[in-house]
């Protein structure tokens, strides 16, 4: 924002809060160097002046913003764990949880949009590592935003049971033929997406299950229909669509990585993307605590500010009690995974925790503004709205205790 | 096109503040941050050296304790280098201490343009920028909105309380701007990273040869007390009892207003 001669300086989002817990969240000096705190701020004062105004109307609107979507890339926040030789920053994952974090305190559509390309970018760098030429030609553009690559891996027939997958891809000669449908793809009909990572069957069942194999899919080959938008209950303001493939043709080019590998290889790789969830978590409990903070502090009642009552207060203090769970979780694990300590039982866990703190805090803020809980300008709402899906994305609570009560060593049937 | 740019490091405005009890100079603890009305400059400086194709920004600072964070913002913004000027006897400079010792440091590097803030946040006495621009024998332009490089001058929109003038000024020559000027951009995150490289020059006063020209012993000016500011006053109500808009207009001439 332009600041004319003799305004005060604008301050945007500092000026929300001089408390640094309500700005900055749970201090974690130990998991942050000088540049994951320049990153932050960086972040915060993005999101406020770029992010934050608009989020109430987009998300009531259903609407994505291409410009605002580009200028995260421009930011770098696609490309975070895309390797520098393909125009990425090479950056470690507490950086890509920082922007999760940060974004959500205002706006989970669009950090759910970073996520989404940042995972992404990142499987495509990982399982395509064999096609140099092709990770050249994709990558640079997707780490701007220019181009998106969305992630198709749920079916109509699928969900937690993710393995089964009915869409089929069948050699013919030197070219892969896919028919299926893939359901509740994130950033796969904005002006900027372009290709699928695309999980099909190939060859036959042994053992009751086809091998899976990934594809990247141009959105634009024939056979190809992106679907409707679907109308969400949350992160309305993301891109999200389900798409048909009618004997779509690729080249054995866009397979990725060993055939019938896909799948195992992108469910081993990917076990750190729930972190980024669960930042998304800890930001949307501070975007809570912001609107209550704001709340309580201008309404009055009895005579006296709303945060004055002892009942008052002490859910506030619940909600920042949550808001610190999920952060300490969150960079607890990112902070492993960054120095190669193994996440398994650590990322389940900020999942599991973070996303149930998420939808409580949501509850109580809510709850605390009343009648404006219930409207859907308010911020609070926005947030109700949004936690529901965080306890479902990434896998539910079942899957995180499985996957906790496997490495408890409980269960080998679970 | 080199251009210099003065960037000050200021106590984060969020953070609870306080003032030296016995100087009633801002304490200036912990880390100190880009002074946000520096953002503009830096960014102008960017887009005339980007727009000429060739030079680079260096940022020129005073601070205490070898503080860089502000200025590694700046390096993030894409400045190539700093000078930060830091030494202990430069607390509790004074306006014209800190123009000596910045004139100084600017003097040490090749530069076309010097940019700076009309003003800072923390300080506000707006004073500094014509005191560096005389001690360096430079013409200066100040409340720029629009700033334009043309061969050999600079040519200066300058903001006026009734419109702005045009100003066309040789260079080389020191240009204040307002917060109207451009729009910063944000520190990318390969911005962040490659600042952790940049060079950052440290200066003393013994360096500047300013030992006993510049600092808080040497000071003209003294804070003597710092009061409160009067809580404003309720303002006038006038009820409408169908003269009220007369009742306006006699208020209006009583200031002068019509």
């Amino acid at each position: 924002m332009a600041r004319e001669v003799g305004d005060p300086v604008a301050l945007d989002m500092k000026t929300q809060s001089t408390n640094a817990f309500m700005s900055g969240g749970y201090a974690l000096p130990w998991a942050f160097s000088p540049e994951h705190d320049s990153w932050k701020s960086t972040l915060q004062d993005f999101v406020a002046s770029r992010i934050a105004p608009g989020a109430a109307q987009r998300t009531i609107d259903e609407r994505f913003d291409p410009d605002l979507a580009l200028a995260v890339g421009e930011l770098g926040a696609y490309g975070l764990l895309v390797p520098t030789e393909y125009g990425g920053q090479g950056a470690d994952l507490r950086s890509l949880c920082l922007a999760t974090e940060e974004t959500a305190v205002y706006d989970s559509s669009m950090a759910v949009t970073i996520h989404v390309q940042a995972i992404s970018l990142a499987l495509l760098a990982h399982l395509g590592k064999d096609h140099p030429d092709l990770l050249l030609e994709t990558l640079p553009k997707a780490v701007t935003g220019e181009v998106f690559i969305s992630f198709g891996l749920t079916e109509p027939t699928g969900g937690t049971d993710a393995g089964h997958i009915e869409t089929r891809a069948i050699k013919q000669g030197g070219d892969w033929i896919i028919n299926g449908s893939k359901q509740f793809i994130t950033n796969s009909g904005t002006p900027f997406s372009k290709y699928v990572i695309l999980f099909a069957a190939t060859g036959e069942a042994s053992g009751g299950r086809s091998p899976i194999s990934a594809f990247l899919v141009p959105l634009d080959a024939e056979g190809v229909t992106v679907g409707p938008l679907y109308r969400k209950l949350g992160w309305r303001a993301s891109d999200t669509h389900p798409l048909f493939f009618n004997d779509v043709r690729v080249p054995n080019a866009a397979l990725l990585g060993e055939e019938g590998r896909g799948y195992a290889e992108a469910l081993r790789f990917l076990t750190w993307a729930r972190l980024p969830i669960s930042a998304m978590s800890a930001g949307l409990v501070r975007g809570c605590l912001l609107d209550i903070d704001r709340f309580i502090s201008e309404r009055r009642s009895f005579g006296k500010p709303l945060g004055d009552h002892q009942a008052v207060a002490f859910q506030a203090a619940e909600v920042a009690a949550l808001g610190s769970l999920a952060r300490v979780m969150t960079y607890d694990g990112a902070w492993k995974y960054d120095h190669g300590h193994p996440i398994q039982q650590e990322a389940a866990t900020a999942k599991l925790l973070s996303a149930e703190a998420a939808n409580k805090a949501a509850y109580i803020a809510t709850g605390l503004l009343g009648g404006y809980g219930f409207m859907e300008e308010s911020a609070a709402t926005r947030h109700y709205q949004d936690a529901r899906i965080l306890t479902i994305g990434e896998g539910t609570p079942e899957v995180q205790k499985m996957l906790i009560a496997r490495l408890l060593g409980m269960g080998r049937r679970l | 096109m080199n251009i210099a740019v003065c960037v000050k490091q200021i106590p984060d405005p969020a953070a609870p503040w306080s003032l030296d009890p016995s100087t009633h100079n801002l304490v200036r603890e912990g880390k100190l941050i880009l002074d946000d009305s520096d953002a503009y400059g830096v960014e102008m400086a960017l887009q005339l050296v980007d727009k000429a194709g060739a030079g680079e920004v260096t940022l020129v600072s005073m601070a205490p304790r070898n503080e860089t964070s502000g200025l590694r913002t700046g390096l993030a913004m894409g400045a190539a280098k700093a000078i930060l000027v830091t030494d202990d006897q430069l607390a509790g400079s004074d306006a014209l201490s800190t123009a000596k010792v910045l004139a100084a440091a600017i003097a040490t590097t090749e530069f076309d343009l010097v940019i700076a803030a009309t003003e800072s946040t923390d300080g506000y006495t707006g004073t500094t920028p014509v005191q560096i621009a005389e001690l360096l024998g430079l013409p200066s332009v100040s409340f720029a909105k629009k700033v334009e490089i043309d061969g050999s001058v600079v040519k200066v929109d300058r903001q006026t309380e009734a419109g702005y003038d045009e100003v066309i000024c040789p260079l080389p020559a020191l240009v204040t701007v307002t917060a109207g000027v451009v729009e910063p951009r944000y520190p990318s995150f390969k911005g962040i990273m490659s600042a952790k490289s940049k060079p950052v020059v440290t200066l003393s006063l013994a360096d500047l040869g300013l030992v006993g020209a510049a600092g808080g012993a040497v000071a003209g000016q003294e804070i003597v007390s710092v009061q409160k500011a009067e809580a404003r006053q309720a303002g006038v109500i006038v009820e409408d009892d169908g003269t009220g808009a007369q009742q306006l207009v006699e208020y209006l001439e009583q200031l002068k207003f019509v």
